[in-house]
């Protein structure tokens, strides 16, 4: 016998946890479709991690808000804050990452990395034995947000698993959406250890897609705020008033 | 309404399969919000031979390609309908500003000095590549390929395809292109390959060629004072007096072929870019594009 009340508020309930269950089963589901996506050669190369914990959300959500003000820029900055917005309205986050893109190139000298018939663009700035590039290398030039250069063909081809991922959840009706803010921070805090490249997908299944129409400052004015400064008013607001036992006035209302 | 043949039905549907591509492709999620995909469909043979023809330059010195070309010539004599996606886009320049670091650089900015400096060709496609363009390219070309799937329409992405495409001229100021062939009426037809038969196809010639990329798995135990050898038969032990080795070593005749190849194509490219051009200029216009 199976019996499940299913509510998105009273958030963190447990009608609004069996939701979120829900959404992890989409998740789930959306790995599978990652994993058996269309790629070069067939050959393996996605990593997957599903999250859906609300303190394991919000180590992210300060992850990315660290990275804002210490790796962020003029055009990042933000798109951190905002996002770590939506990393703590999620219901489950699904991480996806290539395993080759840093230390096994396709070597089929493409030109996709350098524009060249060859991997050196890759192959020189790496070091390593027999055309066999060591990931445990520390990189100096690595200051950045992700450990380049890649194999843009293996990136590439990741995208082909975020569309398979993506496509699931569009049919399953679960709004999705990718980020390049989360997949980075994702991946320092140790999701999809084995990829250089990895990318977040944030799941949800409100009934309004917290993942569209962010307005200006999200990270300032959203949802979460603003209920929290309902609550800070209200319990301000509420000492206005007699003891109910004694004398309650709204008894005295003339409309009544 | 009449009586219609389900074949006839499934392949003029084709076209509305690739309707349904461009339409995903163009409706995919994007991270960066900034790519510009352009889409092609190739749908008569005479469109599409200049890139079959190239598979069989290609299989001259890699045999692989030649079966893709058997596989179009078999559809287009057995009278069934393909029609080729292609899918392309410039990923060469950022105007993202993340400065992330992916491409090997520092800032965009840097990545887009040496873009303009170096932009060039390799054996398949152009780069550099700012590799978010390349994921969103991707998550396109995948989202058309499930449409596709979607649709019950038996394709596969082609990055060889794509990488001729480019080539000759079909979408034009694009890095990397991508082809999604889309048949009707088989299953498994780009997969299983069923064009493959007694005529095109020897098993000893794929015994050679398994022994060729898998060795460990013909290889018997041995020490590290010998040199390991590949077994080709049975009673293998019978070929110790005349072992075949592999050895990593220089071989100037496949330089030679490659090289050549590698000419030939450019040549056929040369050759083929003027009429490829015509045919773009008889782009099929929908009754619905009055503007173009």
């Amino acid at each position: 016998m199976v019996s499940i009340r299913i509510q998105e508020w009273p958030q963190n309930t447990s009608a609004d946890q069996a939701r979120r269950e829900n959404v992890v089963i989409a998740a789930r589901l959306m790995t599978n479709a990652a994993l058996t996506a269309p790629c070069s050669s067939g050959a393996p190369k996605v990593e997957a991690h599903i999250l859906s914990d609300l303190d394991d959300q919000e180590r992210l959500a300060r992850k990315m808000e660290e990275f804002a003000n210490e790796k962020g820029n003029a055009r990042t900055e933000n798109l951190f804050k905002y996002e770590a917005v939506m990393v703590r309205e999620s219901d489950a986050i699904l991480f996806l990452g290539t395993y080759r893109a840093l230390d096994d190139p396709f070597d089929s000298g493409c030109g996709l990395c350098g524009g060249r018939p060859n991997c050196t663009h890759v192959y020189s700035k790496r070091k390593g034995k027999m055309g066999i590039i060591d990931p445990t290398e520390k990189v100096k030039r690595h200051e950045g947000l992700i450990n380049g250069p890649l194999c843009s063909l293996h990136v590439s081809d990741l995208g082909f698993s975020v569309a398979s991922a993506l496509w699931i959840a569009n049919t399953l009706f679960v709004d999705a959406r990718p980020f390049m803010t989360v997949g980075v921070a994702g991946q320092k805090l140790g999701y999809c250890p084995n990829s250089a490249f990895v990318v977040g997908i944030l799941l949800c299944a409100w009934s309004k897609n917290p993942f569209v129409d962010i307005n200006p400052d999200y990270h300032l004015v959203n949802m979460g705020r603003a209920i929290d400064q309902l609550r800070k008013f209200y319990t301000l607001h509420r000492q206005v008033g007699p003891d109910y036992r004694l004398w309650d006035p709204s008894k005295e209302d003339k409309e009544e | 309404m009449g009586i219609y043949d389900g074949r006839s039905l499934a392949q003029e549907h084709l076209l509305n399969v690739a309707k349904h591509c461009a339409q995903a492709a163009f409706k995919a999620p994007q991270i960066t919000g900034r790519l510009k995909l352009q889409i092609v469909a190739l749908t008569h043979e005479k469109e599409m031979l200049p890139i079959i023809e190239a598979f069989d330059i290609l299989g001259k010195f890699q045999p692989g390609h030649v079966k893709n070309a058997w596989g179009y010539r078999k559809l287009f004599e057995s009278g069934e309908t393909v029609v080729m996606v292609l899918l392309g886009a410039d990923l060469t320049v950022s105007d993202l500003g993340w400065d992330c670091g992916a491409c090997g650089f520092r800032t965009c900015k840097e990545f887009n000095a040496y873009s303009k400096k170096h932009r060039g060709v390799g054996h398949l496609n152009e780069g550099p590549t700012c590799n978010w363009k390349a994921l969103d390219f991707g998550t396109a070309c995948g989202w058309a390929a499930a449409a596709a799937a979607q649709d019950n329409a038996d394709n596969r992405i082609s990055m060889f395809e794509g990488a001729i495409a480019r080539a000759l001229g079909y979408l034009e100021g694009c890095s990397y292109v991508l082809s999604i062939p889309l048949v009707s009426g088989r299953d498994l037809w780009f997969y299983s390959r069923p064009a493959i038969n007694r005529e095109t196809f020897s098993y000893d010639w794929w015994k050679d060629y398994v022994r060729t990329f898998i060795p460990t798995s013909f290889m018997p135990f041995f020490s590290p004072t010998t040199i390991p050898w590949v077994k080709t038969r049975q009673d293998w032990e019978q070929e110790m007096g005349s072992p075949k080795y592999t050895i990593p070593k220089e071989d100037q005749e496949i330089v030679r072929k490659r090289d050549d190849v590698r000419k030939r194509l450019r040549e056929f490219v040369e050759k083929k870019k003027p009429e490829v051009a015509k045919m773009k200029k008889e782009l099929t216009k929908l009754p619905s594009s009055s503007s173009q």
